[in-house]
């Protein structure tokens, strides 16, 4: 008994000396949702950040965003050191970013060849937790994130999420984080794929909020449309996939099961039977890609319509791995399979994949049948 | 106070040790970098169970003249108690109190591990016990979290870096798992009170697969040859990974935690169950202390993370020549008609 009070003691003096001088409160963070990389002309870096208001106070005398919820700050900086530490002087709270959502790089910025260096030690800085999806926006991205604002949802966070889950699950953007892209570019696999957003001027729908209070009126708002893939070849932004491609796409990595293509104006539903089956085989020739895929629908379609949507599909997913192929970029996933076939390695490392891929035959197959 | 175990209860401590040392040794403190990982605890079976097969042999013939070995196992366990210490501290600085100084994070662990030692050897083996039936449970949960992010694709080429490196990398885990399984020449037949146990091979066998099959699980979440070279970096691998949400990281961070509290407390046990076997005189609770203060200072002055990874596949070398010849002198003095 006194060896348990001496304990409970001795636990209760390890508390003070641990302390509770440097807790964390949560006014007292700047917790950014939405990271912005961009180029700058001369070799740096910009990071803009966007931050919550904690109480949705706006600041005394604020003229300009008196009601938004959210601050902007950005911050220039020679790489992402600099640049980091330059954006927790500009933010008037302690930078916390375990809290990302979005982490949007220009297409500038990616197309450099330190992009996969530039995004491995944004993943490794620690505490960040990489759970945020990955972007490549088409112009500046600070711009993107300063035009983004709440449409349906009342948070940012949750709106962000609830959008990007919905174009992925729908195969409009490929299904990745920054996490996926950190591993799949890091790996001796395949190269890896991000989110690619383009903004227009167009205005607005209808039925969408007005700009945020504070905002020119006058003013048409920017948009955002998360509409294809960003691809990358040695971890460098080397071209962008359509909605189209990249919905065939997805079907062929796994990341969505079923399609809906139009026959004779009419939509009609496929669903992708236990997905795309990938197979590299390897003969004296080079390396042949094999894509199986059989797709059932249960809309009432003729059975000569669907065989001319299986040859279209099938031309289709020619076209993309072929596109693929020119670029020497590999996104679908044949690299794994390749693999499979040498012991070690240093066997897999000395094949010359890249150059196998690149000369490589394709054979698609793809089956439709009614139910 | 003596210091005594059963060996149901010593078995169920080396149990959770070799799987915990397993799958820390090759995911954290020495990660591999290569997809053949997985089989180093299943290589590391091959010296290992003779090791364990010879220690219980010794413990039922009486352990006669085993001082040699007991010394040299307390300094295995010294050296590895202090990198295992090391990781809870850091572990904890991950966490949360990144702002902490790691020396002042191991003194609550230090604290708690004296505490459960001076309940003697069967509260450490039976907690253990509970741990394998709530472990599962947790394992399963992150598991099924993860599921969609596991890439079995990522295993192949399924030898790695090939034969040489999961060679050494099994000889290394060896080494390393050698000291938790310091309660099996340590537990004493009068403790026992349950005796349903499995056989100790089956027992290693099993432990040895639990803890390949972890670092299968493992190796599907992060690509070969990606491994980070900063120790928050390899935890965020393992913990979060990029893939899991805040609100379902718990149950890992807990399996993580309370695996790593049962292994430093199973060499804890073995340490001061050693020092009271070199000198008998010593009172259990003071052996405790000792053993506690000695892992602490190790720990202390330890300095780099890792320093001993050079020395680890020497480890197991050093303790089976020494069992062996132990072996061999207890047999050959008529300690095999006491314990046919």
């Amino acid at each position: 008994m006194r060896v348990t009070r001496l304990f409970a003691l001795a636990v209760a003096l390890c508390l003070i000396l641990g302390g509770c001088q440097r807790t964390g409160e949560l006014e007292n963070q700047a917790y950014v949702l939405i990271l912005g990389v961009d180029l700058l002309p001369e070799g740096g870096l910009r990071l803009t950040a966007r931050v919550p208001k904690v109480g949705n106070s706006a600041p005394e005398g604020d003229k300009s965003g008196g009601g938004s919820k959210y601050l902007t700050f950005a911050a220039e900086g020679d790489g992402w050191a600099g640049a980091r530490e330059a954006l927790e002087r500009a933010t008037p709270r302690p930078l916390n970013l375990s809290h990302i959502v979005l982490l949007v790089i220009s297409r500038a910025a990616a197309s450099e060849d330190g992009c996969f260096d530039l995004l491995r030690q944004i993943a490794e800085t620690p505490h960040l937790y990489t759970t945020a999806r990955l972007v490549v926006c088409a112009g500046d991205a600070g711009e993107f994130i300063g035009g983004l604002q709440t449409v349906i949802g009342t948070q940012l966070s949750a709106e962000l999420n609830a959008m990007l889950n919905h174009y992925a699950n729908e195969g409009f953007i490929p299904e990745s984080s920054l996490a996926d892209f950190y591993y799949a570019g890091g790996s001796v696999y395949s190269d890896p794929v991000a989110a690619y957003a383009t903004m227009s001027t167009a205005p607005r729908s209808e039925g969408a909020d007005s700009p945020e209070p504070g905002g020119s009126a006058e003013a048409v708002p920017m948009q955002q449309r998360y509409e294809g893939a960003a691809l990358f070849r040695e971890g460098r932004f080397i071209g962008a996939l359509g909605p189209e491609d990249t919905r065939l796409l997805g079907l062929i990595r796994g990341d969505i099961g079923a399609l809906t293509v139009d026959v004779d104006g009419s939509p009609v539903e496929l669903t992708l039977q236990g997905g795309a089956k990938r197979r590299v085989d390897m003969g004296e020739g080079g390396a042949l890609l094999r894509v199986d895929m059989d797709f059932k629908t249960l809309d009432a379609v003729m059975e000569n319509r669907l065989q001319s949507v299986s040859d279209r599909l099938r031309s289709s997913v020619m076209d993309l791995i072929a596109r693929c192929q020119a670029l020497g970029c590999e996104p679908f996933g044949f690299s794994e399979r390749a693999a499979a076939r040498y012991a070690t390695l240093n066997d897999w490392l000395s094949c010359d994949w890249r150059r196998l891929y690149a000369e490589a035959g394709v054979d698609i197959r793809v089956r439709m049948r009614k139910l | 106070m003596k210091l005594r175990i059963s060996p149901s209860a010593a078995r169920a401590a080396g149990f959770v040790a070799f799987v915990a040392k397993a799958f820390l040794d090759n995911a954290v403190t020495a990660p591999s970098t290569h997809n053949g990982a997985w089989l180093c605890p299943l290589l590391a079976l091959l010296p290992v169970l003779p090791w364990a097969l010879c220690a219980d042999r010794l413990r039922r013939c009486g352990r006669r003249r085993c001082g040699p070995l007991y010394a040299v196992m307390l300094a295995l366990i010294l050296l590895d108690g202090a990198e295992n210490l090391s990781a809870i501290a850091r572990s904890a600085g991950y966490l949360a109190l990144d702002r902490v100084p790691v020396a002042l994070l191991a003194l609550p662990v230090c604290l708690a591990l004296f505490w459960c030692l001076t309940k003697n050897g069967d509260a450490v083996g039976y907690a253990a016990m509970l741990w394998t039936r709530l472990a599962p449970v947790l394992l399963i949960l992150v598991t099924a979290l993860q599921f969609r992010h596991l890439r079995p694709d990522w295993l192949r080429p399924l030898l790695g870096s090939g034969w040489r490196a999961i060679v050494s990398g099994g000889v290394r885990t060896a080494g390393r798992a050698l000291p938790c399984l310091a309660p099996l020449l340590l537990a004493d037949d009068e403790a026992e009170r349950d005796g349903r146990t499995l056989g100790l091979t089956v027992l290693l066998v099993l432990a040895a697969a639990l803890g390949a099959l972890l670092l299968t699980l493992h190796l599907m979440m992060t690509p070969t040859p990606l491994r980070p070279t900063q120790w928050v970096n390899r935890l965020d691998d393992l913990l979060v990974n990029g893939r899991a949400p805040l609100y379902t990281q718990l149950p890992m961070i807990s399996a993580w935690y309370a695996g790593l509290l049962h292994l430093l407390l199973c060499e804890g046990f073995g340490a001061a169950a050693l020092l009271q076997r070199l000198f008998p005189a010593l009172d259990g609770r003071l052996c405790s202390a000792l053993a506690v203060a000695s892992i602490g200072a190790a720990y202390a002055l330890q300095g780099t993370f890792g320093a001993s990874d050079a020395l680890s596949p020497w480890l197991y070398v050093v303790a089976a020549l020494i069992t062996a010849l132990t072996a061999l002198i207890s047999l050959g003095k008529g300690g095999r008609r006491q314990c046919a």
